[in-house]
């Protein structure tokens, strides 16, 4: 499949990109950060956000980029919403997993988008930019 | 039809390839000639005792003396390189060496290819020098007056495209060169997109390096060209040490070959090297003049139809300088997505820095989208990227 067929662009990823999730500055921060990549322009801005309850966090977002960058960016919100730091870890282990392996039958539709980026290895930075940030952010996660 | 000499489009009819500029196809004449070279005549050069050995040899250097004619240059002024890249490098390195002193200055232009600063960038800090640049005009040509202020008497390299990559113009490199030799500065063109549109006379030029790559222009890949005056590559050192470049090697130190082989270390590509010759003959039967007016015909073309779309800003200012070349950017649209719809129309176009970062810090733009017509593109091939375009608008907006 290229990258311009329809169940690529009119999935999820054009609808991640057109109404990012967690698209916001929280009004309370823990801890933020931003990645740039200055070949093309993309940039995102992540947001730490405090949870249900002192342990536990959540990520919000700004930024400008191609789709492949936003879309990345608002479906790794959307799974890191009041996580404890192990589970922010675990995520961050299985995105590592499902970018080196592919997604398996099992799991949920957000890591399968997220495993059908990997046939474009040309946008792995695009895809890369936002949990590239959650590395850097999952030190500062409540405890 | 021109297109029919082309494999590609034999085997796939529907593809509509439109960034030569990254690199061209290849006319089966060129893949042809590799092919016989590999299945019959296959043998390292300047070694064998034997008549395969010789006849390999003969093939090779032959392949250079077609590109030395074609450049009006001498077998011995002409070394094969893997590419534009490893040539401007070896000259960065070898004639840094060998005339760069601390304080001195070499000029290139803000326009030129990430290939054509680095290189400098690391001799400068090599050998003690500054590296300062030319900048643009309004209209994106070359500021030839600012370069009268910027050539002086510390500059010892100035190092120029002859084509720009991105905004398809040729620079006024006649009036740079003879800046540069009224400051007794050497001259290196980087001739990568323009030995692909022009007919090169590397002596009417009267520049001191020329660099291309054969990719560009029908040949192979890991294949190019380092042309230089005869009296600067005596003077210079070796680039890289071992095979062919050595005269006589012993414990205590070693002797270097004549020209061109002083300069080509370890066993060459040879088939490139065949093939950059037969694409060099595959030109030779072009008119130049009809497929740069072809070109640019195409990138008229593709002008008029963008303005259609509100959101696309072109950086492109055509005139008779201009070979059709159309980079521009979609105000709505990020380069990578409306590449990838593109690809999903079979329609291949480049998005990014094109390796021109500081260019497109100039233009004030991180990345762009680049349209780059060549011989065998048609009307229809443009209508085609036009309707990419409208789908992507489609999709994104």
């Amino acid at each position: 499949m290229n990258q311009g067929s329809d169940s690529t662009w009119k999935g999820m990823i054009l609808d991640h990109y057109k109404q990012p999730r967690h698209f916001r500055r929280p009004t309370t921060l823990i801890a933020e950060t931003e990645e740039h990549n200055r070949t093309c322009g993309d940039h995102v801005h992540i947001y730490l956000a405090p949870g249900t309850t002192p342990e536990r966090g959540s990520l919000e977002f700004q930024g400008a980029g191609c789709s492949l960058c936003i879309a990345s960016a608002s479906l790794m919100c959307s799974l890191l919403q009041d996580r404890s730091q192990d589970e922010a870890r675990g995520v961050l282990s299985k995105f590592q997993e499902v970018w080196s392996q592919g997604a398996n039958t099992r799991d949920s539709i957000d890591w399968q988008v997220i495993g059908g980026l990997r046939q474009y290895p040309v946008r792995s930075r695009c895809v890369r930019l936002a949990w590239q940030a959650l590395e850097k952010l999952v030190e500062d996660w409540p405890r | 039809m021109l297109r029919e000499l082309f494999p590609m489009f034999a085997r796939d009819p529907d593809l509509v390839y439109l960034d030569s500029a990254a690199t061209s196809q290849k006319p089966k004449l060129v893949i042809d000639r590799m092919d016989q070279y590999y299945s019959f005549e296959n043998a390292n050069v300047h070694r064998g005792v034997y008549q395969l050995s010789e006849d390999a040899t003969r093939a090779f250097e032959g392949a250079r003396s077609t590109v030395a004619r074609a450049l009006h240059a001498a077998d011995k002024e002409i070394i094969f390189t893997r590419g534009t890249t490893e040539a401007i490098n070896l000259v960065a390195f070898s004639a840094g060496q060998a005339f760069l002193k601390p304080g001195d200055e070499i000029v290139l232009t803000v326009a030129e290819h990430h290939s054509n600063i680095v290189p400098w960038q690391l001799a400068a800090e090599r050998y003690g020098a500054r590296v300062r640049f030319i900048p643009l005009r309004k209209d994106r040509r070359l500021d030839l007056e600012a370069a009268q202020t910027i050539i002086g008497p510390r500059t010892k390299i100035v190092a120029l495209a002859h084509i720009s990559n991105v905004l398809g113009i040729m620079h006024p490199i006649r009036e740079v060169i003879a800046m540069a030799k009224s400051v007794g500065a050497i001259t290196l063109i980087d001739g990568a997109q323009g030995v692909a549109h022009l007919a090169v006379d590397v002596k009417e030029l009267d520049c001191d390096f020329y660099a291309f790559s054969g990719h560009k222009m029908f040949g192979p890949t890991g294949i190019g060209v380092l042309y230089g005056k005869a009296e600067h590559l005596e003077a210079m050192p070796p680039y890289q040490g071992g095979g062919d470049m050595i005269e006589q090697v012993t414990l205590e130190g070693s002797t270097w070959n004549v020209l061109p082989s002083k300069f080509e270390a370890g066993t060459p590509n040879i088939a490139g090297a065949i093939g950059l010759g037969a694409a060099f003959e595959f030109m030779q039967n072009l008119d130049l003049t009809s497929t740069l007016a072809h070109d640019r015909q195409l990138g008229f073309e593709l002008l008029e139809g963008l303005k259609e779309f509100r959101g696309v800003q072109t950086f492109v200012e055509p005139g008779p300088d201009w070979i059709g070349i159309v980079t521009f950017a979609h105000a709505k649209i990020h380069p990578h997505d409306l590449a990838a719809v593109c690809d999903g129309e079979r329609v291949c176009i480049r998005a990014g820095h094109h390796c021109a970062q500081p260019l497109m810090k100039v233009l004030e733009v991180p990345a762009t989208a680049r349209v780059s017509p060549f011989l065998y593109n048609e009307s229809r091939d443009i209508q085609r990227f036009l309707g990419a375009l409208r789908k992507a608008e489609q999709l994104f907006l």
